[in-house]
């Protein structure tokens, strides 16, 4: 046995003493070892073949304190008074509480501290030209920087209490021995009693807080509440009009290319002899009009931003309505084609007959009202509706989204192909008057599916999560071919093939 | 010798041998070991108990042969209980002896 064993062995033995006695009687026998190796020039192992086990010294020893070890319980029968209904209590807390809420609480205050970040957005407030409004809204958003930062440092705190509570507790209902000592050193964590400690953290703390609380005040009243309205004045942002005027020599159809990034497009029909085009706007994003006179196009494009830090222009943006461009053409006016393309902003065509319409919306919806269409029509849409009403078309329309419904009121198409992944389709009197439609190919996956009054003759209809409901007032009329497909919804109808 | 009655004078035997110079703990046990067979290990109970009881007071003094060794020096107070002690003792012993030899005489 070495002397590492040796005292080993003898610490255990000597569980029972408290930690000063314990070390004091280890101490003697440290030194004994001292004597034997050092002074006396013997090897470890000679010093123990000398010395009793460790375990008859720890009985002497115990019983010189006068604890007799055979009346003493064994390490087990010690954790006897654990009391096991707190244990299951404690582990179903770990199991059904402890395992969200800790990581719930710790993310929290990280998110927050990582949104901090976002103050580099507010820097550029005060960077090169600004005015006194820019000043106070960097003042404001400033302090409120000041105050999540606090708040961020509240909840991180909240949750070190937390888990503190939660360790202490477990501690508690094991009856971990020591552990006092470490409800003790726990006590210590704490970034509040960091605060609370350190004289000038405390003030710089207070200071900071208080400041903050007095510049939102301050120029939270003036940009709200002040004489000058400073946020009102971006609300009513000026918004600046351009005018563009287009001759019509000869009658020949027109076509209309779009490439835009965030404005609403309007076309409809007046009593002008002429194209007029008006772009209204708050932030001009290098608009470009082109006009081909000899291919008789329209050409409009804007820079495609991309996404960009967020500034002041945009918070002025949520606060107005936005761009718009509106074209008026002359109510007897043909168009070739309508090739519209939208990032962010509605595409509205009222009063029309165009040969081809290709409409790509990502933000926004899609408007077609009253049309006559000749060639194949294509409506795509990502977040976003599409309606289509009192609109003719001898060839077929092609509708797509993905986060949005699919509307028809009084159409006629010859072949319909409908899509859409989160959204309704609400079909309502197609081919009412001839009863011709020939294929309807309408597919969801969570909404449901409605026809009411659909006269073509093949219809195929598939949702996964929605109902499918298809009713015809004419009787008489008989489908060639009716598919419906629900995996979670019902079907209702009256329509027969 | 019977331990039980060994035990009852150890503390005596202890402080005396302190008094005759001071010792460090396994000299003392060496000493008495002369003496009595007595276990190393109810020797330094012993030593913890008269250090917590003020009767002696340690230091450590340093060795050209090796670390360091604690020793025991005897206070005032330690002074007075071993002469306390050792009436005791005297008194204990002339008792015991009255009473074992009537005993026998008897």
């Amino acid at each position: 046995m070495s002397k590492k064993e040796f005292l080993q062995r003898l610490s255990q033995g000597l569980d029972l003493l408290d930690e000063v006695e314990k070390r004091e009687i280890i101490g003697f026998y440290e030194e004994r070892f001292h004597s034997g190796t050092a002074y006396e020039g013997k090897t470890e192992e000679e010093v123990v073949s000398e010395l009793e086990s460790p375990e008859t010294i720890a009985r002497n020893v115990l019983e010189e304190y006068g604890i007799n070890p055979k009346f003493i319980k064994t390490k087990e029968q010690r954790y006897n008074n654990v009391d096991s209904g707190q244990v299951i209590g404690v582990a179903l807390f770990d199991v059904f509480v402890a395992s969200w809420l800790l990581p719930a609480v710790v993310s929290i205050s990280f998110a927050l501290f990582a949104s901090l970040i976002s103050y580099v957005g507010v820097v550029p407030l005060i960077i090169g030209e600004h005015t006194i409004a820019d000043q106070y809204l960097f003042a404001f958003l400033t302090a409120g920087y000041v105050l999540l930062f606090f708040i961020a440092i509240a909840i991180l705190d909240l949750s070190i209490g937390l888990i503190k509570k939660i360790v202490v507790w477990h501690l508690n209902a094991f009856k971990l021995k020591n552990r006092e000592k470490w409800i003790k050193k726990l006590s210590k964590v704490s970034i509040d009693r960091m605060c609370k400690t350190s004289g000038t953290m405390k003030f710089l703390r207070s200071i900071l807080i208080i400041g903050s609380i007095v510049t939102i005040g301050y120029t939270g009243y003036h940009l709200f509440f002040g004489e000058q309205q400073y946020f009102a004045s971006y609300a009513n942002i000026q918004k600046e009009t351009d005018e563009y005027y287009t001759e019509i020599t000869d009658v020949e159809k027109w076509s209309i290319i779009t490439n835009l990034d965030s404005v609403d497009v309007e076309i409809k029909p007046t009593q002008r002899e002429d194209i007029y085009i008006s772009h209204t706007y708050t932030d001009n994003q290098d608009f470009e009009i082109d006009v081909d006179q000899t291919n008789h196009t329209i050409t409009l494009t804007q820079e495609i931003s991309m996404v960009n830090f967020f500034s002041i222009q945009d918070i002025a943006w949520w606060f107005s309505d936005g761009s718009e461009i509106v074209i008026e053409v002359p109510e007897e006016l043909l168009f070739e084609t309508i090739d519209v393309s939208i990032i962010n902003g509605d595409f509205d065509l009222e009063d029309a007959s165009v040969d081809t319409l290709i409409a790509d919306v990502m933000n926004g919806k899609i408007m077609i009202t009253n049309v006559m269409l000749d060639t194949d029509t294509i409506l795509e849409v990502t977040n976003g509706s599409i309606y289509v009403y009192d609109t003719v078309s001898v060839n077929s329309g092609d509708m797509k989204t993905v986060n949005g419904n699919i509307v028809l009121k009084n159409v006629v198409f010859d072949a319909y192909v409908l899509r859409t992944e989160n959204g309704k389709i609400m079909l309502d009197e197609l081919n009412v008057d001839l009863q011709d439609g020939l294929t309807l190919d309408a597919k969801t996956t969570n909404g449901a599916i409605d026809l009411n009054n659909v006269y073509v003759a093949d219809v195929l209809l598939r949702t996964t999560n929605g109902s499918v409901d298809y009713f015809n007032e004419d009787h008489t009329f008989i489908l060639d071919d009716l598919d419906v497909s629900t995996v979670n919804g019902s079907y209702e109808g009256n329509v027969e093939d | 010798m019977s331990t039980q009655l060994k035990k009852g004078v150890l503390e005596l035997v202890v402080l005396s041998k302190m008094e005759e110079k001071n010792r460090y703990g396994y000299d003392i046990y060496q000493e008495i070991s002369q003496h009595m067979i007595i276990s190393e290990s109810t020797i330094y109970p012993i030593l913890r108990k008269i250090v917590k009881e003020g009767l002696c007071e340690t230091y450590l003094k340093e060795s050209t042969e090796g670390p360091p060794r604690k020793y025991f020096r005897l206070t005032k107070k330690g002074k007075e209980k071993l002469l306390f002690l050792r009436q005791d003792w005297l008194k204990f012993q002339r008792v015991v002896n009255l009473m074992i030899r009537g005993e026998k005489y008897e």
